[in-house]
């Protein structure tokens, strides 16, 4: 759908550089102007318009090409399907028998850096963004010389998924490019979660992340550049989140 | 707004200007002001005067030459008064302004001074730049902000006005006459002691055919500065101009005209503009020059111009206190930088336009590279062959993905080994936050042999110079900008 303008013709606000300098500031939809006590045609279309395209990113697959272009294998977690795994985010936290075994055998253990992919509630997230980002990544830890282990995607992750496969392949520190939570001012966001030696029962304030990867948003090379020095930096000091923080002070 | 590591640094302004010296110390506040999940971003924000300097008058040992030796004793005594030492300072600039920045020595004596004045100042000059201090200092830019339109502020001071705009907090244009209190010198008898070469010409077509040793009445003296203000407020205030205001002009004209909705006056005749002045000879000698008369006929010429009239934040020091409090930026944190190239001093700036015709293909970029880094050779040369002699400022070009990253990296790289094989040091500016993807790409892709200082969130246009300090914390990079410096005076 084409981009409704931000401003409706019909208000004539006193200072329309002023209203858009505000506009400008935020995606948040603001000044949009009414009709009598209801939002204006053109407004109301692109509300319902951004809510689908949010809610058709949750149910977004991330594509064949895509992992097979970036040489990443796919795992499942316990989730089932779409609907279960939105009512049980305690089942995208565990891994199936059978991607256990898979992992196992495919991945290096004892990985310097761990690079895990999961569609997480937007696929098309990693679909928009991974590409750059990833890349961008591999060319920072070559710069600092670290090395990473073998890299595969988790259909149907939670973050926390993090803990169980650290415990697998014993990963020095583990980032995870997982799709965001869509919303009404962008459905492809993605997040890199970041941990030093994530294992079970790793308290949430060990994790740290990079949010709004996208081109609205930080553009996904530069990201990728930037998760590449965190991760040294998380291996410098063996410790990442809040204790990372209270160590670099 | 969250604020992580906080940190303050001590900066240092001092202003040589066509009649007085000023020296100001201030602290300068620096956040993270990103949220969390966000790349690290910080910016100054807060500023605090310290110490500010009583005026001395500029020493000189001819019409020609800065007393050197004289400045150096009063930033001395200054710096015991304030109770700091050269190196505490880690920031701040020296500028020299007005007519004195027309003088043989000026470039000399005001990059001696930066040395005495601390390791991290700079030495700066340039009408435009200090039309752009003068208006931070005076508050013009905080007010565009506030007012959602055009401020001006006209930094009248000796021997020059410096009038700069801003809308938006940000400026946009600058412009500078030949009009100041110093332009004419006389005594309390109305006696003409001597006249600015620079302010004869305006003089001669106006048929104002005054030299030293006459005697002028009240009423001629107003009549001068009345016709000055004139001129120079019509042409700002984008009335119809007269036919003799751009003999006043020093440099280029307005690029455009602005609808203005607040004006201010800052300089010392500013801060006459404020003052109750009696209209007679006597009362207006005080200063042995044409300045109190002409700061009354800026006030009568603005009310009957019309113009909104402003209160400016700072007058007589509006362009020590933008030195010393706004002259440093900070780079954005996500950098790619060889700690051992800085600090990096007066490095001129080339700018490559990306938007241009047909560059945004690779081989269109590495033909742009090649003839800036060529024409970068012709104008600054190549001393040591192993340096960098300027720095290459990229413009915004918008969403760029890993790809388009990765030819950039290699034009640039490609095009520095055709045309300076033996240089393994480079320095990039750009505009957009992408220097740390674009850094490391060029350092791949050279195989770990270029050392490269590539910085971002940095605005730097053709023919500036910039300075880039070290990073205190290893977070944050101080830069400064500076307009073309000593157009006259160095050549």
């Amino acid at each position: 759908m084409e981009d409704i303008p931000r401003l409706p013709t019909a208000w004539r606000p006193r200072s329309t550089e002023g209203l858009e300098r505000l506009q400008s500031s935020t995606p948040a939809r603001i000044g949009v102007w009414r009709a009598g006590t209801r939002p204006t045609t053109g407004q109301m279309l692109k509300f319902r318009c951004d809510h689908a395209s949010a809610v058709d990113a949750v149910y977004s697959e991330v594509s064949e090409e895509l992992l097979l272009e970036l040489g990443l294998f796919t795992v499942e977690t316990q989730y089932g399907n779409k609907e279960i795994y939105l009512k049980r985010p305690d089942r995208g936290r565990k891994l199936t028998d059978e991607a256990i075994d898979t992992i196992t055998k495919k991945c290096k253990l004892n990985p310097q850096v761990q690079i895990v992919v999961s569609d997480g509630l937007s696929g098309s997230a990693i679909e928009a963004n991974l590409t750059d980002c990833y890349l961008s990544l591999l060319d920072s830890l070559a710069v600092h010389g670290l090395e990473a282990g073998t890299p595969f995607f988790v259909k149907g992750g939670r973050v926390a998924c993090m803990d169980q496969i650290g415990e697998l392949l014993q990963a020095e520190v583990l980032v995870l490019f997982i799709g965001e939570r869509p919303g009404l001012v962008s459905s492809s966001s993605m997040s890199a979660y970041m941990c030093y030696r994530p294992r079970f029962g790793t308290v949430e304030s060990d994790r740290m992340v990079i949010s709004n990867i996208h081109p609205q948003g930080t553009f996904p090379a530069e990201a990728g550049a930037y998760i590449g020095d965190l991760l040294h930096t998380i291996l410098q000091h063996k410790a990442s989140g809040v204790k990372l923080d209270s160590m670099r002070k | 707004m969250i604020l992580v590591d906080n940190a303050w640094i001590l900066s240092v302004g001092i202003d040589v200007g066509t009649s007085t010296t000023k020296l100001i110390v201030s602290r300068l506040r620096i956040d993270q002001v990103s949220g969390p999940g966000a790349i690290p971003k910080h910016e100054i924000v807060g500023r605090e005067l310290l110490y500010v300097g009583p005026l001395h008058g500029t020493p000189l040992l001819s019409e020609e030459e800065i007393d050197g030796s004289a400045l150096s004793e009063i930033i001395r005594e200054e710096y015991v008064k304030a109770g700091i030492r050269a190196a505490d300072i880690q920031t701040g600039a020296v500028i020299v302004t007005g007519e004195t920045a027309t003088k043989g020595n000026a470039s000399t004596i005001v990059r001696l001074l930066a040395e005495q004045a601390g390791d991290f100042v700079v030495a700066t000059a340039g009408a435009e730049l200090e039309g752009i201090l003068a208006g931070k200092g005076a508050g013009a830019d905080g007010r565009s902000r506030v007012l959602k339109g055009v401020v001006a502020n006209i930094d009248v001071g000796g021997g020059t006005a410096n009038v700069a705009f801003f809308r938006n907090g940000q400026w946009i244009d600058t412009v500078t006459f030949h009009v100041g209190g110093r332009v004419i010198r006389m005594n309390e008898r109305g006696k003409v002691l001597k006249v600015s070469p620079h302010i004869v010409p305006w003089l001669t077509v106006n048929g104002f055919l005054i030299t030293p040793g006459q005697i002028l009445k009240y009423g001629q003296w107003e009549e001068i500065c009345n016709r000055m203000s004139r001129d120079m407020l019509r042409y700002l205030a984008g009335q119809e101009a007269s036919l003799t205001w751009h003999q006043l002009l020093l440099g280029p004209a307005l690029a455009n005209r602005y609808p203005v909705e607040e004006w201010t006056f800052s300089g010392g005749v500013g801060e006459l503009m404020g003052k109750p002045l009696p209209e007679s000879l006597d009362g207006s000698s005080a200063y042995g020059d044409i300045g109190p008369i002409l700061a009354r006929s800026l006030a009568r010429a603005s009310e009957s111009l019309g113009l909104n009239l402003g209160l400016p934040d700072q007058t007589t020091r509006a362009t020590v206190i933008g030195a010393g409090t706004q002259s440093i930026e900070l780079s954005g944190a996500t950098v790619f930088v060889e700690e051992s190239m800085l600090p990096i001093r007066n490095l001129p700036v080339l700018k490559l336009d990306l938007a241009e015709s047909g560059s945004s293909s690779f081989m269109g970029m590495k033909e742009a590279a090649a003839k800036l880094i060529r024409q970068g050779n012709i104008w600054y040369g190549q001393s040591n062959p192993d340096e960098a002699t300027f720095a290459i400022a990229i413009g915004s070009v918008g969403y760029y993905s890993y790809r388009s990253i990765q030819d950039l990296a290699k034009s640039l790289l490609e095009a520095y080994r055709e045309e300076e094989p033996d240089n393994h040091k480079m320095v990039l500016i750009c505009e957009q936050d992408m220097a740390k993807a674009l850094g490391q790409s060029i350092y791949r892709q050279s195989g770990y042999e270029m050392r490269i200082v590539c910085l971002d969130e940095i605005r730097a246009r053709q023919g500036d110079y910039i300075d880039i300090g070290q990073a205190p914390s290893g977070t944050w990079i101080p830069v400064t900008v500076k307009t073309l410096a000593f157009h006259s005076a160095a050549q």
